[in-house]
């Protein structure tokens, strides 16, 4: 077997709920260390968020156990001077941090950039910040959705101009394209300083993401065209829509791109009338209500037509596509059968170089004490009083498992 | 010291783009971005690039192809020419990145495989996309954007609950793929270095929308709970403003800064007390709190809400981000010359650099 393509980077990782912790998932999978930093206190806001048990304790959250799968736990409290002391000791041993607090909190944690570098020459650190580390809107905060709206996304998504949407929160798509390119530029980023054997520090806007995903629309209008709005499922310039097929709350998804699709779907929904857009969906909306939505797709695919089911997430795992992809992932859970989860962010060819889980996501400083006396060479004694004093903490047993 | 640099990569890595798409043509402009050097060989015939709208303003040329290809060195070359083989086989041995796009199948028939991709550069990272993948029920059906946004699970969840689901505007899950398939590459680049070797992948747009609606699988999975549209509504509201929308959004714990934004006495009644309640009695809530966003416009609403941490954000016609301050403090958009139309504006990259040199070593010390 080949060795996993990031063995041997180790990212101290103060990222919480998806937009970080997602980027540091995929780090994960292709097997990079990660060492997730919390403290009692202060653990990751989404440990107990998306529909949490209450079976599992501060493994609770479906979404934290997802994209902390791989991780390694560390606990310790950053502004108790000692618990400082020993995160620092930390980060000399890291080849990156990563953090997606609200602007200023790392530097005033005694963290920031310049500080880090006078620990670790070398180190590379990520800010995957909502607005980015500079400008006068840095410090102002987001949960992603908002980024939907500032980002340019929402003026152009919703069923008209009078209803704009957001991606929704379940989605929340400023989040998930954080955590696509933040890997790419934190893996470009390592390179680089490795390169240069010097530091980095990269920062990446969520909000500029959103806006960089719509360059078409930036250059129309930066050359006085219309700005684009909201006209629900249509395209461009092409007529498209969803329509209602049989059972409850089920679609298909049909685009027209010109005219010989016009009349081949009139042709096959029986429609009188090609030309009105109106009177065509009101025809293939009579025509699907009585269909299942994959047999009316495949009707349709089959004269060339551009049609497909609206698909509900956990229907992919029946699907066949992601079946014979191998795309969910069986991971296994504490007390509970084990579970799917997404798989990886692309497949590499050779197997060997792709994801592998090899652990389910971790309690709050499930590994710092194996960390403690490991990898930074604390005794067992100073390890138990760093934790008597507050400053580092993990689960009761495991100084003892450790040793 | 602020992080300001863009390209991330050395100006020596050459990228060549075959067949075309929109997540692969992404993908290219992103590196383009990152400094390297992007070839795009483009067909001397019916690009399907070239036809993708929207057109700019008053022609025919497609806006999104003038977008995509900014910064780029274009070749025309067919692949079942031999002069246009010839090019393609001498760009790809001088390689660092190979994109593809388009399935197994589609470069079987051209005669040009990934392995053979491989053989003619053999330290490239190579990555190949597809819409809807090699295999399965869908590798051959016709769709783009709509389709992908529909089978992936993501429409499923945008919109109201007894209407029409919906996309999201503009063509995100293609280019979110271009995000994916950068993620493939700097891996492969990161092996490049380590190992020397070249190395192959493959992604389709589907896999890429359920990477974005990962929750919903998630969610059932454990709990056998089935999400649907606009089951998590509260707190988040879109309500109208002065001078268009403005994304009201706040956190439970958060509703005593509400209170002092808005300054109602209608919202310290018992009805709005806790969340249960404000999402029971939402339909009075929205009347209590449109009276004070119709008093404002929407970029001060922003500021006055930002200010008591509230985590809000107005919703941002494309023009108006050109005005946008934190845009233009961080000069995000990048001003070019469009050929024939003029001085505009494109996106830049969403990431900035700053490098700090390594400590001297002080006198006496060893380095």
């Amino acid at each position: 077997m080949n060795t996993p393509i990031l063995d041997g980077v180790r990212v101290f990782d103060l990222s919480i709920v998806t937009a970080g912790a997602g980027c540091t998932q995929v780090l994960a999978d292709f097997g990079a260390e990660i060492i997730k930093i919390e403290s009692a206190t202060k653990p990751d806001l989404f440990r107990g968020w998306y529909q949490p048990n209450t079976t599992e304790g501060d493994l609770d959250g479906s979404g934290f156990r997802t994209v902390n799968r791989n991780k390694k736990a560390f606990g310790v409290d950053l502004k108790n001077p000692e618990g400082l002391a020993v995160a620092k000791r930390l980060i000399a041993e890291c080849d990156v941090v990563v953090e997606n607090y609200r602007q200023g909190v790392l530097a005033r944690l005694g963290l920031g950039f310049d500080e880090l570098v006078k620990i670790k020459p070398d180190i590379v650190l990520v800010s995957v910040a909502s607005q980015g580390t500079t400008g006068p809107d840095s410090r102002y905060g987001s949960f992603g959705s908002p980024l939907d709206a500032l980002g340019g996304s929402m003026s152009v998504t919703g069923y008209d101009e009078a209803h704009p949407l957001w991606s929704s929160q379940q989605v929340n798509y400023p989040d998930q394209t954080a955590s696509i390119l933040g890997p790419a530029l934190i893996v470009l980023g390592i390179r680089a300083a490795r390169a240069a054997g010097e530091a980095r520090w990269i920062d990446i806007s969520q909000r500029e993401i959103v806006t960089a995903l719509l360059p078409e629309a930036v250059l129309n209008s930066s050359l006085g065209g219309a700005d684009p709005i909201p006209q629900c499922n249509r395209g461009y310039d092409s007529l498209e829509w969803a329509t209602a097929c049989a059972g409850e709350d089920n679609w298909l998804a049909v685009s027209l791109t010109d005219e010989a699709d016009r009349a081949e779907l009139a042709k096959a929904v029986g429609a009188q009338d090609t030309v009105d857009d109106d009177a065509l969906i009101e025809a293939v909306d009579r025509w699907s209500r009585t269909r299942p939505r994959a047999e009316a797709a495949g009707e349709l695919q089959r004269l060339g037509i551009a049609a497909a089911p609206v698909m509900r997430g956990f229907e992919l795992r029946d699907d066949g596509y992601f079946q014979d992809i191998g795309y969910f992932q069986t991971v296994e859970r504490e007390g509970h059968d084990p579970e799917l989860q997404r798989g990886w962010i692309v497949r590499f060819d050779d197997n060997a170089d792709a994801g592998a889980i090899s652990r389910r996501a971790p309690h709050i400083g499930e590994h710092t004490a194996e960390i403690m006396t490991d990898m930074l060479g604390y005794t067992v004694a100073e390890v138990q009083q760093l934790s008597d004093s507050g400053a580092i903490t993990y689960p009761a047993d495991s100084l003892q498992l450790a040793h | 010291m602020a992080p300001t640099m863009k390209a991330l990569l050395e100006p020596s890595i050459r990228v060549v783009e075959l067949g075309e798409s929109l997540a692969g043509s992404y993908c290219g402009r992103l590196l383009q971005q990152l400094g390297a050097g992007v070839t795009a060989v483009e067909p001397t015939r019916r690009s399907r690039l070239r036809s993708m709208p929207p057109r700019l303003p008053g022609s025919d040329v497609s806006a999104t192809y003038t977008a995509l290809t900014e910064g780029k060195r274009i070749v025309r070359a067919d692949f079942d020419q031999p002069a246009g083989r010839a090019s393609i086989e001498e760009l790809l041995a001088g390689a660092d990145v190979v994109i593809m796009s388009g399935t197994l199948r589609e470069w079987e028939e051209r005669a040009l495989s990934p392995a053979d991709v491989r053989r003619l550069a053999p330290t490239a990272v190579v990555g190949r996309v597809t819409t809807f993948g090699d295999v399965g029920p869908y590798a051959q059906w016709a769709g783009g954007e709509l389709q992908a946004q529909a089978l992936g699970g993501l429409m499923n969840m945008i919109g109201e609950p007894d209407a029409e689901p919906i996309r999201i505007g503009g063509y995100p899950a293609q280019y979110s793929t271009g995000l994916a398939l950068l993620a493939g590459i700097s891996l492969g680049l990161f092996r490049k270095d380590n190992a020397g070797r070249g190395s192959s992948f493959s992604t389709s747009v589907i896999e890429t929308v359920a990477h974005m609606e990962w929750k919903t699988a998630q969610t059932y999975a454990q709990e056998g709970k089935i999400a649907v549209r606009g089951w998590r509504q509260d707190p988040p509201l879109i309500l109208p403003c002065r001078d268009g929308f403005f994304a009201f959004f706040y956190l439970p714990h958060d509703w005593d800064v509400v209170r002092k934004v808005v300054q109602d006495p209608r919202l310290d009644d018992e009805r709005f007390s806790t969340q249960p309640l404000r999402q029971e009695n939402r339909d009075e809530l929205v009347a209590v709190l449109t009276e004070f966003t119709l008093r404002h416009n929407k970029v001060d609403l922003y500021h006055l809400t930002q200010a008591h941490r509230m985590t809000t954000g107005y919703v941002a016609s494309i023009s108006d981000l050109f005005a946008d301050r934190q845009y233009l403090s961080r000069g995000f958009f990048d001003d070019v010359e469009t050929p024939g139309f003029g001085p505009a504006k494109l996106p830049g990259a969403p990431w900035r650099w700053v490098a700090a040199p390594a400590p001297q070593p002080q006198e006496g010390q060893v380095a």
